[in-house]
C-alpha cells in the first residue's frame, strides 16, 4: 500500500472515531452537540461564566461582509494564477505528435523554443524540418505560451535549461535528479519506450501541470 | 440463390473490397507528378519493394532501411524512435496514405535524409508510392 492510500485510510478511521465521539458525548451529557456546531449556542450549566454579549458595529459588519463577498467574486472571475491555460495548437499537436508526445509550451522558455525551432533539421539527431510558414507560425505560438507565462513547477525549473542543450528537458539537473531513482530499463519497456514520453506516467502531462499526485507508472501489459 | 450462398457472396465481396486499395485522385496525381519529373511512363512496385526493404548507405547507422521504423510489413504498424505508433504504410490498411502532397514531400525529405543521407529521386519516390499503393 502506498503512503497516500495509507494516509487516506487512516483519515477515514479518524473521521469514524470523531463522529462516534460526538454521538457518544451527546448521549452522555444529554446535550445535542452537533446542534451547537450549527447555531453556536450551548446549554447553560452550573458554574458557567457570566455571558457577555459583544455586538459588532453594523457598519463594520457590513463592510467586512461586502469585502468578503467582493473578494470571492473577484477571485472567481480571474483565472488561477500561473496555471497554464493554453490548449495545444492543432497544427502543433499534429506535427509534433507524429513522432512523439506534443510537449506543453510552458515546459521550456522562449529562448529554448526559438533554438529548437531553428534547428528542426537536426532535432535530437532527426530531420524534423517543417515548411517555412508552419515553422514561423508554430515558433510564434510557442514563444507566446512559453515557460515565462506559467507558474507551474516544470515552468519554474525548466526556465533554466542546460546551456549546452537548450532544447532538452531530460538533460536538466532537475529532471535528472527527480528521475534518478528510476531504472533505465523502465524507460525502454512497453508502454513507455522513451524518456520523452512524459505522458506515460504523468497523467496530466498534456496540461503542463505535472502535479506530483498525478503520477502513476503503467504496468507492462497495459498497452 | 439460397441464404447461405448470399451470405458467402456478400462476405467475399466485403473481403475483396477491403483488401484492394481504393484509388484516390490526389494520390494518383502525386504519382503522376513523380512520373513527369522522372521522365518515365510508369513505376515498378517490385523496385519500390526492393528499395523499401533494402539496406542503404549514406544515412544514419541506426536507419539503413525503411524497416527499422516501418517494420518489414507495410501492413503492420511501425514505431518511431521514441516508441510512438506509425500507422501502417499500405494504402489498403491506411486509406488516407499519400493523399496530401505536402505530407508526402515532408516525409520523403526527412526520411530519405535519415536513411540515404540524400534526397530521393523522383523515380525512387514513384516506385515506393506505387508499391505501397498496390498492397
Amino acid at each position: 500500500m502506498e503512503m497516500h492510500e495509507l494516509l487516506a485510510v487512516g483519515f477515514m478511521i479518524l473521521i469514524g472515531l470523531h463522529i462516534s465521539g460526538a454521538i457518544y458525548e451527546s448521549r452522555r451529557t444529554h446535550e445535542n452537540l452537533p446542534r451547537s456546531m450549527v447555531n453556536g449556542r450551548k446549554e447553560r450549566r452550573i458554574g458557567d461564566h457570566e455571558v457577555v454579549v459583544v455586538k459588532g458595529h453594523p457598519v463594520v459588519l457590513a463592510t467586512l461582509a461586502a469585502a468578503t463577498i467582493g473578494a470571492a467574486i473577484w477571485g472567481a472571475a480571474k483565472p488561477a494564477h500561473g496555471v497554464p491555460s493554453a490548449t495545444l495548437d492543432p497544427v502543433y499537436a499534429d506535427e509534433c505528435s507524429a513522432c512523439h508526445m506534443a510537449f506543453h509550451p510552458s515546459l521550456l522558455p522562449a529562448t529554448s523554443w526559438a533554438y529548437l525551432m531553428n534547428n528542426l533539421d537536426n532535432h535530437f539527431e532527426e530531420d524534423a524540418s517543417l515548411g517555412g510558414e508552419t515553422t514561423a507560425e508554430l515558433a510564434a505560438w510557442l514563444a507566446a505560451n512559453a515557460a515565462e507565462t506559467a507558474d507551474t513547477i516544470p515552468a519554474n525549473v525548466f526556465r533554466r535549461t542546460t546551456v549546452s542543450a537548450p532544447d532538452s528537458i531530460t538533460q536538466t539537473r532537475f529532471w535528472q535528479r527527480t528521475h534518478h531513482h528510476l531504472d533505465d530499463a523502465l524507460f525502454k519497456r512497453a508502454p513507455i519506450y522513451s524518456k520523452t514520453n512524459c505522458a506515460a506516467c504523468h497523467n496530466d502531462a498534456k496540461t503542463g501541470l505535472f502535479y506530483p499526485a498525478n503520477i502513476s507508472i503503467p504496468k507492462e501489459n497495459q498497452e | 440463390m439460397n441464404q447461405k450462398t448470399t451470405a458467402i457472396t456478400v462476405l467475399a465481396l466485403g473481403i475483396a473490397t477491403f483488401g484492394i486499395a481504393k484509388a484516390d485522385p490526389t494520390r494518383d496525381a502525386i504519382i503522376a507528378g513523380f512520373a513527369v519529373e522522372a521522365g518515365v511512363p510508369s513505376f515498378s512496385a517490385e523496385d519500390g519493394k526492393a528499395f523499401f526493404q533494402g539496406n542503404h548507405s549514406g544515412g544514419k547507422p541506426e536507419t539503413p532501411s525503411c524497416t527499422p521504423c516501418h517494420t518489414n510489413s507495410p501492413h503492420a504498424a511501425g514505431k518511431t524512435r521514441v516508441g510512438k505508433v506509425i500507422e501502417p504504410m499500405a494504402v489498403s490498411v491506411t486509406p488516407a496514405r499519400f493523399t496530401n502532397p505536402e505530407t508526402v514531400a515532408k516525409w520523403f525529405r526527412r526520411n530519405c535524409s535519415s536513411v540515404l543521407g540524400r534526397e530521393c529521386s523522383a523515380l525512387e519516390k514513384g516506385n515506393i508510392l506505387t508499391y505501397l499503393s498496390s498492397l
